[in-house]
């Protein structure tokens, strides 16, 4: 073992976890070339003097935590006065695309607030709404449910700040919502078309949209093979299992491809989509969750 | 109840949007998180806004906290990348650093600044020996001047540099050795005070 070589073997000899041939090699080095106990004495002089490191160092100053938190607040400010062009942008687009079709989203939304219940806002004009630069990744399925009541689903969401929720699906007028922290938004979806319809929901708070792939009230199922985005994923899914399937976005688009008649439970659904880093839950009411 | 086990309370209400759980949050972690930054940095003002940012990032990816690793090793985390894009704008800005050389007719010289931490008198050979050091330190790159810090100026574990680095142990602990030898030759300049042959 030459003297280059012994380097790299320094920090686990020091250590004490260089063991077999390696380490009798290196000893052997240690004991005769003199160039590597040089460097080995003085990278042991290193290792000691990086204790130094350790003392306590210039103490923060005393207000440190008021700093902290005025940048916060600062930031938190600046938020709600940045525009994000690109979500109206895309949330128009859906509205241009769904005249045809015939599927029909719930017609209302509601907020209860400390409860009190206060309509939806009106949906806005182009280029009306000021919309927030998103925070957050994705959104968080632990503040919102999908439940079955008189055989109609209802989306309950649950606001940690203040934040405006679009909801949007071809064929169907757009509901913007505006929510308060901790308001809870309680939106109605019905499909009363013969195929299954994908409702996108939005947050000026979130980066990624969320979809709600509902299946048919009254035609018979339709199982189709294919590949394409997360929501198109979620809708033929929801064909396959008659049941609504929730889809929340995450970073990066994701391109999926299924054969339907592999699968057959969620396990199956699972294998696929985990490639992509999501993972799948099927709630006690049937409703499918890819997250 | 364990530390980390408190930081999982209090992450949850911070997660239902409870700031007050938050502000918790970070009383418990800034003495820490500042120690951490200012030996990346060395530098007050930088440590302050490193660690700022951190908490503003920490806040705004709370919900992403499954709780897999402790708090700690995910502030970490972030107190590096938020480090390590400073010194990337830096860059961009082209501006000098503290440790940056400059170029002279008679080749690179060292650029001086002034170091204004206090230091208890009498301990004047201590003093410099730890200015070496950081000295040393500080002239690693940046990823390497992490690992370092954290090791031996924090003491984590090697498992938990690798998690908060997301790296192998394995490159940890040989990016780690590589950093080391880098220090001793910095070092050896200083021989006459360390005593190294």
């Amino acid at each position: 073992m030459n003297a280059k070589k012994a380097q790299e073997y320094f920090s686990l000899h020091f250590e004490g976890e260089l063991t077999g041939g390696l380490l009798d090699q290196f000893e052997r080095a240690l004991k005769t070339d003199a160039q590597v106990q040089a460097e080995y004495r003085a990278f042991v002089q290193t290792m000691n003097t990086l204790e130094d490191l350790k003392a306590p160092i210039a103490e923060p100053n005393f207000d440190l935590h008021e700093v902290i938190s005025q940048r916060m607040d600062k930031h938190l400010y600046d938020l709600d006065r940045m525009p994000a062009n690109q979500f109206w942008t895309s949330w128009r687009k859906l509205a241009v695309g769904g005249i045809a079709v015939l599927a029909v989203v719930g017609a209302f939304a509601s907020i209860w607030s400390r409860g009190k219940s206060n309509q939806a806002n009106p949906i806005p004009s182009i280029g009306g709404p000021k919309i927030e630069k998103r925070m957050k990744t994705s959104f968080d399925m632990t503040r919102m449910e999908l439940m079955l009541a008189d055989n109609v689903w209802t989306l309950n969401y649950k606001s940690t700040e203040q934040e405006t929720i679009t909801i949007s699906s071809i064929g169907s007028p757009e509901k913007e919502v505006n929510l308060e922290q901790n308001d809870t938004l309680e939106s109605p979806l019905r499909n009363s078309g013969t195929d299954s319809i994908l409702v996108e929901v939005h947050s000026n708070r979130v980066q990624n949209p969320m979809f709600i792939a509902l299946p048919s009230e009254s035609a018979g199922r339709m199982r189709n093979d294919g590949n394409g985005t997360l929501g198109e994923f979620a809708t033929s899914l929801s064909v396959a299992f008659g049941k609504p399937v929730v889809a929340i976005a995450k970073e990066g688009e994701a391109k999926f491809s299924w054969m339907l008649a592999e699968i057959t439970d969620v396990a199956s659904i699972a294998e696929i989509v985990k490639a992509f880093g999501y993972s799948v839950e099927q709630k006690e009411n049937g409703v499918i969750w890819i997250l | 109840m364990s530390q980390q086990a408190e930081d999982l309370v209090l992450i949850e209400r911070a997660q239902k949007g409870d700031r007050t759980a938050f502000d918790d949050l970070i009383r418990r972690h800034e003495r820490r998180a500042y120690q951490y930054a200012y030996r990346l940095t060395s530098n007050q003002e930088e440590a302050c806004d490193v660690v700022s940012d951190a908490f503003i990032r920490v806040y705004s990816a709370i919900q992403n906290f499954k709780g897999n690793s402790a708090f700690s090793t995910w502030l970490y985390r972030i107190i590096t990348n938020c480090f390590l894009d400073l010194r990337k704008k830096e860059k961009n800005k082209s501006h000098l650093s503290l440790d940056q050389t400059i170029s002279g007719v008679d080749g690179e010289m060292e650029r001086q600044i002034e170091d204004d931490r206090p230091g208890p008198d009498g301990e004047a050979e201590r003093n410099q020996r730890e200015r070496s050091m950081e000295s040393a330190v500080s002239k690693l790159p940046e990823y390497q001047r992490a690992m370092i810090v954290m090791y031996h100026g924090e003491g984590l574990a090697y498992e938990e540099i690798a998690e908060a680095l997301d790296l192998p142990i394995g490159t940890v602990k040989s990016r780690l050795n590589r950093a080391r030898l880098q220090i001793r030759e910095h070092l050896v300049k200083d021989s006459e005070l360390f005593n190294i042959t």
